[in-house]
């Protein structure tokens, strides 16, 4: 490491920050070509229905109208992260409200928008299901007839209206809970909710002379939106080339939106087409957080030693597979929480039914089961009478233990997040009740994990001419500042200043290959990716500097500020631009790096873990933390204000103190919005409230003045600047924090989410008239 | 989305029958309904006009009596959709008419109603109170109509 590797843990600011914050930076819809035309959708009124004709000729008569789409128009091909189900517009049939049927391009916005309503199609009800239970129920209407003969990147089965199967078990549930001094048992629910990325999905293809398709897209992923495309129009992928301009957020829903019928547009009209979904369509027609229905049953011995727990899950999945069962996995491998519990059974099912599809969020599948998991244990601590943080501390997983899976932890500091939590000084004053009439206050706490790192990352790195670094990953920062990190990460590994080092924007004829934005891949995978990439550089200027000064390379030392010299000769220094001129006029060539890998591998060992339908081949790594809340209950009207939180994530080792903090500050704010506020409500399978106006999330002033962020170092020995994920952590204990508030506030338990004013109230009211 | 009102009405079960389920006693009395039309024995047309936010719109629909018990008692239900099908309604509503005097009956009706596309998108909030309001009217229309002998 040089000097300047104290550039890893600095609060340096965004590189795009000033260009976000006076509107200068470029989004998607920012973007015009010329003779560019305006795309719109035509969603389904059916939530599932047989297509019987279609008649455009209205449409296509309107002046300004350049092209009417429907499924008769593009490849017969499907597509799908997992199973592929799912064409780019409804063939044959629709699944739910709000499906893309046809679309319209037209000279402008409001002629594609009136082209769309004069499009006749003709449909044939067909009977319906929205909920998961009774999708996968006998006799249930079958969404997918074909789903056997699906292609399938999944080991899950899948089988009627069933996405996926997965079950993980150790030890001997059924036997010991006789043995059990203490047994909760309960049903939880849990409902949709939607990103609300700012940035609704959008994109413009353009179609070149060659036949070549450029696509820029609000993405969180470019080469899996280049392969979309490709299989959906039936392309190589030689012919697409994908650009993520700045994106306004995603939360993992921005994994190929509309970017095939964007471009199946711009293919028939050769010309450059623009879609941007207006708020209503993006939230009826994209993507949900997955709804579940968890039971849970967890025992304990009398003194809070925990001993199983027995865990079934059923997500609803909505029309599509989408990234269903790997959710479903995420669900199954840590619904134990992160505690040392040697009896554990997990069986879960995602179902296919009339409802938008669900995909990845923020919180990937463990969200759920820990509201449920982390509700049982304080159910516990308070029928044994015991401490809830104490309790949690006493089971809490080490370093050095496996999860279910048998996956090796090396590092786990759960205990260290609830003890910091517990010391911190605004939480120690924080405990007890205000004593003011007609509200009371507690504390409520939640320990989390969750698994980060996914599938393949690489990054290329060039020494230019003048000595500065062109760092290129095709990992999209979609507003978490992954390029300040990384920028910072190729910084300190060569010893220059950050403005030394250009983060070349993704696009994928020259970006390095990345799986894209998910999963916490930024701060451990692909830093490690470029670090590595860096490392080789530094190796090749010293090869070629040695040449220069015809020594040893062990004689010669990188120095700070991009320079090398002998060592123990101060005098003897060559700039780095001295020797990638070397190189590239006189001899040696240009001075690359490169990196690529597939991200640590954890397997099953079946003598620890029993698994059904078990892939997780992708990287795995643990990530862990603790969220506590103060709230305020109104017993009036039942409304639960949120005063103050703490956030402590083991980070093993801070790249960028505020960029961490921002995280925890969004992170915990949006695990507030998910508990107190949010639902996508469903009537006969219409979301009606799909409008920021009928759909509430937390604003500024629903955030508690004061979110303490914990940030704890102790550097992870796989990474190598030994940075761990901790951006989903930070949403996933809030809900479960809150209810546990609520709980020890009230008395009154509840497990179903979101806990609104009337929620709460009509609990309120039963629990005192009980 | 579910509706549901009764009411009182100042003349009796036979005659608050006969005006209810004739189509062009009621159709005048329903808010923004014009051009109904006797299809069949139990099928009716309407044209009714809905005015919600910005959006200005006609419903085509056609009532289907599924089952009847006079003077008592009727099932029916109204199926439709905009032009370009950009919004579709489906309601399924019962009526009741029953006795109080010779000269006095309550009618309570409720309707189960669903609506597809961009007017549904809004059924949470605004269609709710909007549906709310024009069943008011409605009501008002009817009893007006009814009590003056104005048929």
């Amino acid at each position: 490491m040089s000097d300047l590797d104290d550039l890893i843990g600095q609060s340096v600011p965004k590189i795009e920050a000033r260009a976000k914050l006076t509107g200068t930076a470029v989004y998607t819809e920012d973007i015009y070509r010329p003779r560019m035309l305006h795309a719109a959708l035509l969603g389904s009124p059916f939530a599932h229905a047989r297509i019987v004709s279609y008649d455009a000729t209205a449409a296509l008569a309107l002046p300004g109208v350049k092209a009417v789409l429907t499924a008769a128009d593009v490849p017969a091909k499907l597509i799908g992260h997992t199973i592929r189900d799912e064409p780019i517009l409804a063939r044959d049939k629709v699944r739910y409200i709000g499906e893309p049927v046809a679309a319209v391009a037209a000279e402008s916005l409001e002629i594609a928008r009136q082209a769309i309503r004069l499009i006749d199609i003709e449909f044939e009800e067909l009977p319906t299901v929205f909920d998961a239970e009774e999708a996968l129920a006998d006799g249930a209407p079958i969404l997918h007839e074909d789903l056997e003969k699906y292609a399938s990147v999944v080991e899950s089965p899948c089988a009627g209206n069933m996405v996926a199967h997965i079950e993980l078990e150790t030890g001997n549930v059924d036997e010991v809970w006789n043995d059990c001094d203490v047994i909760v048992e309960g049903s939880f629910d849990i409902p949709a909710i939607q990103h609300v990325y700012m940035e609704t999905c959008g994109a413009l293809a353009e179609v070149d002379g060659t036949g070549k398709i450029t696509i820029w897209s609000s993405t969180q992923q470019i080469f899996g939106t280049q392969m979309a495309v490709a299989l959906a129009l039936d392309l190589p992928m030689s012919k697409v080339r994908c650009i993520a301009p700045a994106v306004g957020g995603g939360f993992g829903a921005k994994f190929i939106t509309i970017e095939p019928i964007t471009a199946a547009l711009a293919l028939k009209t050769r010309r450059p087409v623009k879609l941007i979904l207006p708020r209503d369509e993006d939230m009826i027609s994209m993507r949900s957080r997955h709804a579940a229905k968890i039971r849970m049953k967890t025992g304990a011995m009398a003194d809070g030693t925990l001993v199983a727990r027995s865990t079934e899950v059923v997500l609803n999945g909505g029309a599509y597979s989408d990234f269903s069962p790997v959710v479903l996995e995420a669900s199954m491998l840590l619904a134990a929480g992160p505690y040392r519990i040697p009896h554990v059974r997990n069986v879960g099912r995602a179902a296919y039914t009339n409802r938008l599809r669900a995909g990845a969020m923020r919180g990937f599948g463990v969200m759920q089961p820990t509201f449920a998991g982390e509700s049982q244990i304080d159910e516990i601590a308070a029928q044994l009478g015991l401490d809830a943080i104490e309790l949690r501390i006493k089971n809490a997983k080490q370093s050095g233990d496996m999860n279910m899976g048998s996956h090796h932890l090396p590092v786990c500091r759960i205990a260290d997040c609830l003890k910091e939590i517990r010391a911190h000084p605004a939480f120690v004053e924080a405990e007890g009740d205000a004593g003011i009439p007609g509200k009371r206050r507690a504390i409520g706490i939640s320990s989390i994990v969750q698994q980060s790192g996914l599938f393949s990352s690489s990054a290329n790195v060039r020494l230019a001419e003048d000595g500065t670094l062109t760092v290129c990953t095709g990992y999209v920062d979609i507003g978490t500042g992954s390029d300040t990190a990384l920028a910072q990460v190729a910084a300190a590994t060569l010893g220059v200043e950050l403005e030394s080092i250009n983060i070349v924007a993704p696009d994928t004829d020259g970006a390095a290959y990345d799986y894209g934005t998910s999963a916490d891949r930024g701060a451990h995978g692909v830093s490690e990716s470029v670090h590595r990439a860096a490392l080789v550089v530094k190796e090749k200027i010293t090869g070629l500097t040695a040449e220069i000064l015809e020594c040893s390379p062990l004689d010669v030392e990188v120095r700070p500020g991009g320079k090398v010299g002998l060592r123990g000769v101060p005098d003897v220094e060559l700039s780095f631009a001295d020797v990638a001129q070397r190189g590239l006029y006189v001899g040696g060539g240009p001075i690359i790096g490169q990196h690529a890998w597939y991200m640590q591998e954890q397997t099953i060992d079946p003598a620890a873990t029993r698994a059904l339908g078990f892939r997780m081949g992708g990287g795995v790594f643990y990530g862990f933390a603790a969220t506590a809340v103060q709230i305020e209950v109104d017993e009036l009207t039942g409304q639960i204000e949120v005063l103050q939180a703490w956030h402590a994530a083991d980070v093993g080792r801070v790249l960028n103190p505020n960029g961490a903090l921002g995280q925890i500050y969004g992170g915990v704010v949006q695990g507030i919005s998910g508990a107190l506020l949010e639902e996508l409500v469903w009537d006969d399978g219409q979301v009606v409230n799909p409008t920021l106006m009928d759909y509430k999330i937390s604003g500024s002033l629903d955030a508690p003045p004061n979110i303490h962020g914990i940030l704890l170092e102790n550097a992870d020995p796989d990474s190598p600047w030994g940075a761990r994920g901790m951006a989903e952590p930070c949403i996933i204990g809030v809900a479960p924090a809150v209810a546990n508030a609520l709980a020890s506030a009230t008395g009154v338990r509840i497990r179903s989410l979101p806990l609104s004013p009337e929620q709460v109230l009509t609990a309120l009211i039963a629990h005192e008239t009980e | 989305m579910k509706l549901s009102n009764n009411f009182i009405i100042d003349a009796p079960q036979q005659v608050v029958w006969d005006f209810i389920t004739n189509p062009e006693h009621i159709g005048p009395c329903i808010p923004g309904c014009e051009d109904v039309e006797t299809v069949g024995p139990d099928k009716y047309r309407a044209a009714i006009k809905i005015h919600v936010g910005a959006i200005k719109t006609i419903f085509h629909v056609t009532i289907t009596t599924l089952e009847e018990r006079p003077p008592e008692y009727s099932k029916y239900v109204t199926e439709g959709d905009e032009g370009g099908r950009a919004s579709r309604i489906k309601a399924t509503s019962s009526l009741t008419i029953s006795k109080l005097d010779e000269q006095r009956c309550e009618v309570s009706y409720s309707s189960d109603i669903s609506i597809a596309g961009r007017l549904g998108k809004f059924s949470a909030g605004v269609m709710n109170m909007i549906a709310n309001k024009l069943s008011e009217k409605f009501v008002a229309t009817l009893r007006d109509r009814i009590q003056s002998n104005e048929f």
